[in-house]
């Protein structure tokens, strides 16, 4: 056995040899970008002996040393090549109609023309996300796709996310599922995005792949040769595209009145809120940088921070020299220069045998943030050898590094700078003394000196004292071996692992607030431990049976399995300040781990049949079992089919119209559930002393649950007009979401709150749009122009046991409907006041007050070519859907929102109320409302409001404690529109060896660019980009760079 | 050969994607977790959660001891609308404790159980009225998900028989009970506990005993034969320790440190009482500091008036007017235990039932006792100021006329000063106790803005509403009319 391999492989390397002899020509046919051609013909010229090319473009042929070759395919532009003795031919074919032929990487890594396809998909152009890039490969997919939708967080290090048509999308890799926040990619290695936007498109990836995927392929040879190339890219924030607005007139207190002693209320209102006395010319306060007078000497100290614990803490000896009351620009001050440097290069060589592609990358970004700084860096290795004739070996192999020392924290809380400067510190606390003093003299290393010590951090303490570590390397190999057993069929077997490890910790120093947290300083750290191995086989067979009929089949099985390990342990205090260690607790250590594994085995295949080169049928199959589900059920079954018509074959149409084409798809999903989700565990508990104890878990598990289903439906139509001068492709989709697995809520009085069934059913309906119109096309100037628009509804259409409510959702209403806590208004939507207090009452009924998704999405890419330069700008936008501003809330409770400044001076001066809120009072009668919140009966009768309310007390309830729409009153709205125009990016490309000789550089492109540069909104002081406002935004940057590329 | 050639390359793709053999079903299997528990686990659990969750500081706004004054407290202008079922997720751990104990045969734990269950559905029906009761907890075994009502009087006699059985269970058993962060698994103790409670239970009641809808007779059989507490240290109460998690639940809480402050009557109370847990309770006002006044001077303490505009609060307390919680309560990781049922409480209550003649015992030694072993209670958690509150003290301030209990004429009058020294020891103690005490007896008065009532009760949760509609309504219907689920309504105990 061991001989007659070594003799087969022998032959196998002679093979080449002996075919050349016999005048065997092979090579490949690719397009433009490189990717091999399936399907394209050669033909010895003046003959009808022929053949096609494989899935990847290779071919062989058999042909004189002095013959023609012509090679054409469909969409591309014919060449007729001359043999002159060569035995390898690699042919590069221009394309000559992006719109119909251009081949895609569909799911599992087949390549289809795109012309087959009976689904949504649409690519990224890469080019221009280069040219401006962003440290985070997904900001920048923001607006380029119809359907799926970027939040984009304004804070250094916070990841987007994504939505698919309303659903999470799986991340593909190189045809590897991954699960990736995207630093860990380094941008300029990719060569392409492909996005498969309904179930039939990603239906291959089972599970993993139910809501649609983004298929991110790294770059790998493309060019004969040796190609070096080199990037670098610099950018630096230039002011900001939304930056929020304060009052500037009020400092620290309440009613008008401030007096720092211990930050706590020990001196006048110096524990809370920003509604103090007013910045005037003269008006002196002891503040917590305020020196310290002896009384009884007169002397003076500098001090900044409380006394507590000091000889000073005395008041009857020691006071608080009052000292200038005035505004400071705090933020501004605060948030520094970020900046963005990241340095590529990539070596590439393709032989006749060999494609190697080494690149490496590391970029910087010091964040806008005091202290904060992100590191990336890599070195990514991507191969292909043609080990012989039939066997191809591709090889990959990746380090990726992600580090930051310290990186701000968000949220809504006192980790935050945006919680302390924004919300809760008054214009009056001198910043600069914050930074220059973090701690009170004589107790570095202990206590923070602050203006306040009841709730807050001094944010330059925090930012620098407070560090937390970052630490992911992520490691992917891959090795993938095909073999080609006849020219229609080829076997191939791919291994892959991906090992991400993760070391985060959190460095406390003492006296850092974090609320219920030890104030003696604390270390705490976790350990994450990732491995994904994903295996696969595929068959493939392809077979052109005659002029009109073509089939092709392929059959597969793969495996992913996923081991997750996390450990975390704790100290409960820090014995000496700033020795971060567990060695240094003061309390005994906390520590607990979990570990958590799973298993998918699958089989799939699909079947595809091409009549006369212009109807495409494909049906898919496949089948999942999963380690989550119980075993009578985890077994479930993929079923998809689709077809496409190039129904312009068939009909002679007008001359403008190039073509039609109609597609459709159905396809049908199902998913498993989270590990250990099908028995029911005790959790740890507290430990008391040295007690331990347990507890249950509130939600009912259900052994019997089945994988939830869901189907899609869609159909489209593409064409383009005037020699694709305009091209328009549009989808319209419906998504049935059935047997959902839901944590149905029950009754606490049966002791739990929710329990795990299959129900609901949810209908999707949505419409995209994608256009190219390429408007003006001459010598000097073209303009191009991308635009893409999407619309889409979830309406809940059923609910688990045809009741007519879940939670608040009633049926048929929008699954993203926003039942708000409202306050209680008169049958004529007047706000009902309380006739003693002036105050209105929250309604106990939560009411719908609209939908929090926008009502459509769009984006508009823009490329000019003027002379040698090209312009690319990208805008995008959202219309409609509501948004609660937590932000704009606590500004009106604490006192800093610009509005609230309006009665002060004159209730200050009268010393009483002079608000007089509109609404009514009800003066007899009540409401009898029903359990769902229907009115029985409504006996009440009303007068007009004429209690005046202090208008500090009315902006920290009305504006705050319930949900005001811009409808009820504009003044104190706290939910808003959606809506924004956002001038995403704009950048000039030039390639400057236009002005400059060299022999060595090919290439050397200039990109000057803008990111993220103007807003147009409805939504006062924040980016509505960034997603929801319930954990305070950053100020929203704008990013002005310079990337320099050249290719060797 | 070349199809051999094949045939290893077949198998060595296909291999590698089922490389491996491991059983699905068997991954599946948490490693972290356990399935199965021994009682006492979920002992310390219930323990825990019951001992620790003083029911925040909500109780002290309604019954006049804290005012705030950065925002309308619902709780102190007597605004609230929705209550919540989060006990049943209490009792859920005590339900899984008695299976556990039923399981293993631990008939201890299934008496505890019984305990808790009372001292969770005793809160619960008086906070709204009918609750689940008979149907609930019973998601898990019997899948009943929408549990339907049971009436306040059901609960009641549950309760009452639940207890009696948890007390007998307890005298046939002699092993100590592991897990037991109370009493150190003494069997003995938790009897006296549970006598106490139902004690409580009863006097609770007391509207009722006139009426003969519930046999008060008990009461003085709990009374004659016991066991119960005989000193402070037999409290039903947690100790909490200087450890991660096990501090006391306001240590650092930055509440404490503004818009928080004390009210005005409560301040008066003890002032016009000479009660020095005043000093313990409250720091002096800013200006009394500043004025150099010492702890024990009554007049440096000074409250906010719980009726007026909190703006009007919050001007007094800018002018430095006003007390606030001591210190204490935030800064000391271990503070005071918290009591769930005290001896003093349960000598008050016998007290009480002395005057209503449920027991022949003589009410002015009870009474004394009570106030004697609240007095040792502060003697002994709060060091800082133990010796305004030594034995000494206690018998000062029981001389004080306005204290002492001799001095009291009729009915009436005892029962105002028992209730009363109950009261003035539920600062952070012994949750809505007082509340429920000033519906039943009428005292203490709780001052509220003019033309406000005092609420009798709390709206049915949204989740009852939205889980368990059907349930809900007849319960609304049976008690107040269809739809009439409001705060104002009056419900069995009181009728």
């Amino acid at each position: 056995m061991n001989k007659n391999f070594t003799i087969f492989a022998f032959l196998i390397l002679l093979l080449p040899t002996c075919l050349l002899a016999q005048g065997q020509i092979n090579g490949k046919v690719s397009d433009t970008d490189g990717d091999g051609l399936p399907g394209a013909t050669i033909l010895l010229k003046g003959t009808n002996k022929g053949t096609v090319t494989d899935f990847d473009g290779n071919y062989s042929i058999t042909a004189d040393g002095n013959a023609m070759l012509i090679y054409s395919f469909i969409g591309f532009d014919t060449q007729e090549v001359a043999v002159n003795g060569r035995s390898i031919i690699n042919i590069t074919l221009e394309d000559d109609s992006k719109a119909l032929d251009e081949v895609v990487v569909t799911a599992i890594g087949i390549k289809q023309q795109k012309k087959k396809l009976g689904y949504a998909t649409q690519e990224v152009s890469t080019e221009v996300l280069a040219e401006s890039s962003t440290l985070n490969i997904g900001n920048a997919l923001s607006g380029q796709v119809a359907g799926l939708t970027v939040t984009n967080p304004t804070g250094m290090f916070q990841s987007p996310s994504f939505s698919l048509r309303g659903k999470n999308p799986l991340i593909v890799l190189d045809g590897v599922p991954v699960e990736t926040d995207f630093f860990d990619i380094s941008p300029e290695n990719i060569e392409s995005i492909n996005v498969l936007k309904g179930g039939s498109a990603s239906v291959l990836y089972g599970s993993r792949g139910k809501n649609g995927a983004i298929l991110i392929t790294r770059k790998n040879a493309s060019k004969d040769g040796l190609t070096v190339t080199a990037t670098t890219n610099n950018m630096v924030t230039a002011g900001f595209t939304v930056f929020p607005e304060t009052q500037n007139q009020y400092g620290n207190g309440s009613n008008g009145q401030y007096e720092f002693w211990d930050g706590a209320d020990g001196g006048i209102s110096d524990g809370d809120m920003i509604w103090g006395p007013k910045f005037e010319p003269g008006v002196l306060v002891p503040q917590w940088n305020s020196p310290i007078r002896d009384k009884v000497n007169g002397q003076e100290i500098e001090w900044y921070g409380n006394v507590a614990g000091t000889v000073y803490d005395d008041k009857s000896r020691y006071q608080r020299v009052p000292t200038e009351w005035k505004r400071h620009d705090n933020l501004k001050d605060f948030i520094r220069t970020g900046v963005v440097t990241k340095n590529d290069i990539s070596v590439a060589y393709q032989g006749e045998k060999v494609r190697l592609n080494f690149s490496a990358n590391y970029a910087h970004q010091e964040g806008q943030v005091p202290n904060t700084s992100v590191n990336t860096g890599g070195f990514n290795f991507n191969s292909s050898f043609k080990i012989s004739e039939k066997l191809e070996l591709d090889a990959t192999l990746g380090y990726n590094k992600v580090y930051s020392p310290n990186y701000p924290r968000y949220g809504y809380g006192p980790k935050n700078h945006m919680y302390t400067i924004l919300i809760w510190m008054g214009d009056d606390v001198n910043g600069k003394d914050l930074r220059d003093h973090m701690y009170i003299p004589g107790l570095e290393g202990y206590r923070q000196a602050n203006y306040n010590y009841a709730w807050y951090n001094n944010v330059y303490f925090a930012a620098n004292e407070l560090n937390q570590v970052h630490n992911r390397n992520v490691m992917d190999g891959k090795l993938k071996l095909k073999y080609q057993i006849s020219p229609d069929l080829y076997i191939q077997g791919r291994f892959s692992a991906r090992q991400k490890s993760l070391f985060e910790d959190m460095q406390s120093p003492k006296s850092y607030m974090n609320y219920g947290d030890s104030r003696n300083g604390d270390y705490k750290f976790w350990n994450e431990d990732q491995l994904n191995l994903d295996n696969d086989f595929l068959a493939v067979y392809t077979k052109e049976i005659n002029k009109t009929v073509s089939i092709s089949a392929n059959a597969g099985a793969s495996s992913f399995y996923r081991s997750y390990r996390q450990a975390y342990s704790s100290s409960d205090g820090l014995i000496v300040p700033n020795v971060y260690s567990l060695n240094n607790t003061q309390g005994p250590v906390q520590a607990s781990n979990y570990s958590e594994d799973k298993e998918i085995r699958s089989i799939y295949g699909s079947m595809g049949l091409d009549l006369w080169q212009s109807i495409f049928f494909n049906v898919t199959a496949r089948n999942d079992w999963s380690s989550t589900l119980p075993k009578l059920t985890n077994s479930y079954f993929y079923p998809s089919a689709s077809v496409s018509a190039i129904v312009s074959e068939f009909f002679t149409l007008p001359k403008a119209i190039d073509f039609i084409k109609v597609y459709g798809s159905w396809s049908e999903v199902s998913s498993d559930l989270n590990p250990y989700s099908i028995y029911s565990t005790y959790n740890k508990g507290v430990t008391y002393g040295s007690i331990p104890s347990v507890n249950y878990s509130s939600s009912l598990v259900n052994p019997e649950i089945l994988p939830q289903k869901s189907s899609t439906y869609e159909a489209g139509l593409s064409t383009s007009f005037a020699n694709r001068r305009l091209s328009i492709e549009g989808t319209y989709f419906r998504i049935l979401d059935e047997n959902q697995i839901i944590d149905l809520s029950i009754s606490e009085a049966s002791g739990y709150r929710s329990r795990k069934v299959n129900g609901n059913e949810y209908t999707t309906n949505g419409f995209e749009l994608m256009m190219n119109y390429a408007a003006i096309k001459r010598d000097k100037f073209s303009w191009n122009m991308g635009l893409n628009w999407t619309k889409f509804e979830k309406n809940i259409t059923a609910i688990y046991g045809d009741d007519d409510t879940f939670g608040n959702l009633k049926v048929g209403d929008r699954a993203d409907s926003y039942y708000a806590t409202v306050w209680q208004k008169s049958a004529e939507g007047q706000v009902i006041l309380d006739a003693n207090t002036g105050l209105p009452t929250r309604d106990p009924f939560p009411t719908k007050i609209g939908h929090l998704d926008p009502s459509w999405r769009f984006g508009i890419q823009n490329q000019f070519n003027i002379n040698k330069f090209r312009i690319a700008m990208d805008v995008d936008g959202a219309w409609g859907g509501l948004l609660r501003s937590l932000t704009i809330e606590k500004m009106w409770w604490g006192g800093k929102h610009p509005n609230s400044t309006q009665y002060r001076d004159e209730e200050y001066a009268t010393g009483k109320p002079v608000y007089v809120p509109e609404g009514v009072v009800i003066t007899d009668g009540q409401l009898i409302r029903d359990v769902d919140g229907s009115i029985l009966s409504d006996t009440r009768t009303y007068s007009p409001n004429i209690t005046a309310v202090s208008w500090q007390t009315w902006s920290q309830v009305y504006p705050y404690q319930a949900q005001v729409t811009e409808d009820e009153s504009k003044l104190f709205a706290n939910v808003y529109d959606r809506s924004y125009l956002k001038l995403r990016r704009l950048s000039v490309t030039y390639d400057l060896m236009n002005i400059m000789q060299s022999k060595k550089i090919k290439k050397l492109d200039l990109s000057i660019y803008g990111y993220n540069l103007l807003v147009l909104k409805k939504l006062p002081y924040l980016d509505p980009d960034f997603g929801n406002d319930n954990d305070l935004q950053d100020p929203s940057s704008r990013y002005v760079g310079m990337t320099l590329k050249a290719v060797f | 050969m070349q199809i051999k050639m094949k045939i290893i390359l077949v198998i060595f793709l296909l291999s590698i994607v089922f490389f491996s053999c491991t059983d699905l079903e068997e991954m599946n299997i948490n490693p972290n977790l356990p399935t199965e528990s021994h009682p006492q686990l979920l002992l310390t659990t219930a323990e825990w959660d019951t001992f620790r969750a003083y029911g925040g500081t909500s109780p002290l706004y309604a019954q006049k001891m804290l005012v705030q004054t950065d925002g309308e407290n619902s709780n102190q202008y007597y605004k609230w609308d929705r209550g919540s079922f989060d006990p049943y997720s209490v009792l859920r751990n005590v339900t899984k404790m008695m299976e556990e104990a039923e399981r293993i045969s631990a008939p201890s734990y299934v008496a505890l159980g019984k305990f808790f269950r009372s001292y969770y559905f005793y809160n619960l029906t008086l906070s709204f009225g009918d609750i689940p009761y008979s149907a609930a907890l019973k998601g898990e075994t019997d899948q009943e998900y929408d549990p339907k009502y049971d009436t306040q009087e059901a609960v009641f006699k549950g309760i009452l028989k639940e207890l009696e059985e948890a007390e007998t269970i307890l005298t046939n058993q002699n092993t100590i009970i592991a897990g037991d962060i109370i009493y150190n698994g003494d069997i003995l103790s938790w009897k006296k506990l549970i006598n106490a409670f139902r004690l409580k239970v009863l006097m609770t009641l007391s509207a009722k005993s006139e009426s003969g809808e519930i046999d008060i007779s008990e009461f003085n059989a709990i009374y004659t034969t016991g066991p119960l507490m005989e000193s402070e240290d037999e409290s039903g109460q947690l100790i909490f320790l200087d450890q991660q998690n096990n501090r006391y639940p306001d240590f650092n809480s930055s509440g404490f440190s503004s818009g928080m402050y004390i009210d005005s009557t409560f301040i008066q109370r003890l002032q016009v009482r000479k009660d020095p847990r005043l000093f313990i309770y409250c720091t002096q006002t800013k200006s009394a500091k500043e004025a150099g006044k010492s702890i024990s001077d009554f007049s440096a303490y000074e409250g906010g008036d719980p009726a007026a505009p909190y703006g009007e609060v919050n001007e007094k307390a800018t002018k430095g007017n006003v007390s606030k919680v001591n210190d204490r309560y935030h800064t000391d990781p271990i503070n005071e235990p918290y009591k769930i049922m005290g001896y003093s409480e349960q000598q008050l209550i016998l007290a009480e039932a002395a005057v209503r003649g449920w027991i022949s015992a003589d009410a002015k030694v009870l009474y004394d006792q009570g106030v004697n072993a609240s007095f040792k209670f502060y003697e002994m958690y709060s060091e800082e100021y133990s010796s305004y509150v030594d034995n000494e003290a206690a018998k000062q301030y029981l001389t004080e006329p306005i204290n002492d209990f001799s001095k009291a004429t009729n009915e009436a009058e005892k029962i105002e000063l028992i209730v009363m020294q109950k009261y003035l020891q539920s600062f952070f103690q012994l949750q809505w106790t007082s509340f429920y005490d000033h519906h039943r007896t009428g005292f203490p008065s709780l001052r509220r803005p003019a033309g406000v009532a005092i609420p009798y009760r709390w709206i049915y949760p949204q989740s009852e509403y939205n889980f368990n509609s059907e349930n809900v309504s007849a319960a609304i219907s049976t008690q107040f009319g269809a739809g009439n689920d409001n705060i104002h309504e009056i419900t069995w105990w009181l009728k």
